[in-house]
């Protein structure tokens, strides 16, 4: 081969370098990547949940900072501990948990133990997360069992509802009594004022310490739509699901003897908001096909509502999605998109 | 005609890893001579040629120096005149050998015209069919599907034919210029593909990122019957077959070896076409094609070649390297595949040359796939590569099958957008592969 060499006159001097040189192994295409990594969506999601975050010290004052970092550090902890057993890298580090700690604290009510908030983001991400097979393996949401064994060990603190006390948990006395939320005063028969479904929408009614202001978990659904991290398929759904059993079965006088206050305070009160931007639409808990997608939301919120309706619980979210988490696998394996170009296939394939 | 959005696809306006590497004259090519082509016996899908000249011969331009008998297959001609060298095995792109014709040049580009090479065949479509065999033209977007056959509609009816000028993989611009400089003879390339296959209508698809090409396409096309212009989105990948068909006549191409042609559409590149109204009306072989030479070389831009032309050369003429490469893909960023050395010969369906100086290395390290959907959305098929990817680290055939693996089309999106940089495509190949390798056991 060598008589066959190229002509070498004013080729460039890097060129005559690597002209002989043999490249790297072949690599299969493409030869681009758009670069955005795991770690920016879910430092996305911190940032969509900064409002919320910011507005509960506003209502609760200080005392709720605690909870976010204790939870956010044995999240962290829980996640490191799994990686070293399962012998990973460590280093490949994608703020995943500190997700899952901060949603825990959200849903924590202010004046529990302390030892609470570190307990349910560890187990959370133990047992629902790394012992199926870690990130995007999950078929429960972490953040949801760590708060359904909580509330299931420890009922009594787990159902408190301080009221807010703005500014800075300064206006009036925190007390860890539980006050009625939206959602007690609709499941104690009563019906909800404007004014009360405007301290909803605002974060002014009683609560856990994230979960009071719709409007700041609105603010940041927005920022997660904008950043096309979660589509509304699967957060719509579960509205209208929460929406349509409200307005059928919700009010005190038959069936669609519900009125648009009740409607509207189980869509703003509760983890609604917070569930519907942030919990269901968790990646690894949730079908991908776009049909499946709205059947498990409009499931999630049937089921939430079948709880807040007609079980002990008002608050029955936690309990509902991680339920239908259950559904996830089978709806992956029956539903899919129709491929381009495919024919007489029924909607089940 | 409806026109249909794409499914999925991306947007590669202003890829960043592309970025300040873009054509001073995206709308002009330039011819290079190289001293040598390289001309391998197998440059199309199908069976390879058979060498039929000798060393120390001396050829001229278009002389055939490879053929078969076989049906699937294309010629080969001499791309200069001058002496054979050698007739040897010889690297090619996507690694694997393949005979090869060595040729030295004697830049007097003498022009073959014994055994009626230069007459013109009659109108009757076995006549043109046989003299586009004759030829050697195959898919020069890329595919290299011997273009004979993929005209030879047999029973069924083509009511359109679409010419391929969407060109969308990124960064490529030489169907671009293409377009810009022949706008006649590709628009002639057409109208003879449509009275082959007599289709009563023509459709040329262009990219509207490319406003010259389609302003003088538009022109060109003003007083031809039945050739309209129609102008796509620039979204990756556009220029796909079924994307195409899909885009201009809201056709669905049937999954499981489905063609074009099922669905009354012939899809040609405007390159294609380009060569079809060489042979028809010139008589001329297909011996050269232009590329985009692109990336961390000194000047890139268009080039017209022979082909046969060795990558390297390609390089040097364009002031060779900026910066020591790590990474030389021959075609485009998307599907284009990457050489291990310089020496090889640029094919027919070659469209481009694309260097990467700087290493990306920490771009193709692998992470769990969180399921974020993202694949999904970007695949213009609408199959779920993550589940697929899955699948077939599991070995699980009958899933991957299910999931319709064998309709991906390799375009690559699924693993650009994917935020844990896994490699689904290149798994996704795989899986298809196996099905394949499984089907044809099972037959």
């Amino acid at each position: 081969m060598a008589e066959f060499r190229m002509d070498k006159n004013e080729s460039a001097e890097v060129f005559e370098k690597n002209k002989e040189s043999r490249f790297p192994a072949l690599q299969a295409s493409p030869h681009l990547r758009r670069g955005s990594g795991t770690r920016a969506i879910m430092g996305n999601v911190l940032l969509a949940l900064l409002p919320a975050t910011l507005g509960s010290v506003w209502f609760f004052g200080p005392a709720v900072l605690p909870y976010y970092l204790v939870a956010v550090f044995f999240a962290l902890a829980a996640d490191a501990l799994a990686q070293f057993l399962r012998k990973r890298r460590v280093d490949t580090f994608d703020l995943s948990p500190v997700v899952t700690g901060v949603l825990l604290a959200m849903s924590m009510p202010l004046g529990t133990p302390l030892w609470f908030a570190a307990l349910g983001p560890a187990l959370g991400i133990l047992v629902a997360k790394e012992l199926f097979g870690g990130i995007g393996y999950n078929f429960l949401n972490p953040a949801l069992l760590g708060r359904a064994v909580l509330r299931l060990a420890f009922p009594q603190q787990m159902s408190m509802n301080p009221a807010p006390s703005p500014p800075f948990g300064l206006g009036q006395s925190v007390d860890a009594v539980a006050s009625a939320t939206p959602l007690i005063t609709l499941k104690e028969g009563g019906t909800l004022s404007a004014a009360d479904l405007l301290d909803s929408f605002l974060g002014m009614a009683a609560g856990k310490i994230g979960e009071t202001s719709a409007l700041l978990l609105l603010l940041g659904a927005v920022w997660l739509l904008a950043k096309g991290i979660i589509r509304l398929r699967i957060p719509l759904a579960f509205l209208a699901g929460i929406a349509l059993m409200a307005f059928v079965f919700g009010g005190n006088e038959g069936l669609f003897g519900a009125g648009w206050q009740t409607v509207l305070g189980h869509l703003l009160g509760g983890a609604t908001m917070l569930g519907a931007f942030f919990m269901v639409t968790d990646y690894g808990s949730s079908p991908s096909a776009p049909l499946a997608q709205i059947l498990f939301g409009a499931l999630c919120g049937v089921v939430t509502m079948l709880f807040r309706l007609y079980s002990p619980f008002p608050e029955g979210f936690t309990f509902a999605v991680l339920i239908v988490n259950f559904s996830v696998p089978l709806l992956n394996r029956v539903i899919r998109p129709r491929v381009l170009g495919e024919k007489n296939r029924s909607l089940l394939s | 005609m409806p026109q249909k959005r794409p499914l999925g696809g991306i947007k590669t306006h202003g890829e960043w890893l592309l970025a300040g590497k873009q054509l001073a004259k995206p709308d002009e090519y330039t011819v290079f001579e190289p001293q040598y082509v390289f001309l391998p016996m197998l440059q199309h899908i199908g069976a390879p040629c058979e060498p039929i000249v000798e060393v120390g011969q001396s050829v001229k331009l278009g002389q055939p120096v490879g053929d078969t008998e076989e049906k699937v297959a294309a010629p080969v001609h001499a791309s200069v005149s001058g002496t054979v060298k050698s007739v040897e095995e010889w690297p090619r792109v996507g690694g694997g050998k393949a005979i090869t014709v060595m040729i030295q040049n004697d830049h007097r580009y003498s022009v073959w015209e014994e055994q009626g090479h230069g007459e013109l065949p009659s109108a009757s479509v076995k006549d043109r069919l046989a003299a586009i065999r004759k030829a050697g033209i195959v898919g020069m977007g890329g595919a290299t599907f011997p273009t004979a056959l993929k005209l030879d509609r047999g029973e069924k009816e083509i009511e359109v034919c679409i010419l391929n000028g969407a060109e969308c993989e990124p960064g490529l611009s030489a169907d671009n210029a293409l377009m810009i400089q022949q706008t006649q003879k590709i628009v002639r390339g057409l109208r003879y593909i449509m009275e082959i296959c007599s289709a009563a209508r023509g459709l040329i698809g262009i990219e509207e990122d490319k406003p010259r090409a389609i302003e003088k396409m538009r022109r060109a096309c003003e007083d031809e019957a039945g050739i309209e212009v129609e102008t796509l989105p620039s979204i990756y990948p556009q220029g796909g077959e079924k994307q195409l068909i899909y885009a201009l006549t809201g056709r669905e191409v049937p999954t499981n070896g489905g063609l074009p042609a099922d669905v009354g559409v012939v899809v040609a590149n405007v390159g294609t076409a380009f060569s079809v109204a060489g042979a028809l009306a010139h008589g001329s072989a297909l011996v050269n094609r232009v590329c985009t030479v692109s990336g961390d070389v000194l000047h890139p831009q268009n080039l017209q070649f022979p082909i046969g032309t060795l990558v390297g050369d390609l390089i040097e003429h364009c002031g060779g390297f900026k910066g020591a490469p790590s990474k030389v893909i021959v075609g485009g960023p998307m599907m284009g595949r990457t050489i291990d050395s310089l020496q090889v010969p640029m094919e027919k369906g070659a469209n481009g040359i694309l260097v990467y100086a700087q290493e990306h290395d920490h771009l193709y390290a692998e992470s769990p796939c969180i399921r974020c959907n993202r694949c999904l959305e970007a695949c213009p098929m609408r199959l779920e590569p993550w589940a697929i990817d899955r699948a077939y680290r599991k070995q699980k055939w009958a899933t991957c099958r299910w999931l319709q693996a064998e309709s991906c089309i390799n375009c690559g999106c699924c693993t650009y957008v994917c935020p844990a940089t896994r490699r689904l495509a290149e798994k996704i190949v795989e899986a298809k592969n196996e099905l394949a390798r499984q089907r044809k056991e099972a037959e």
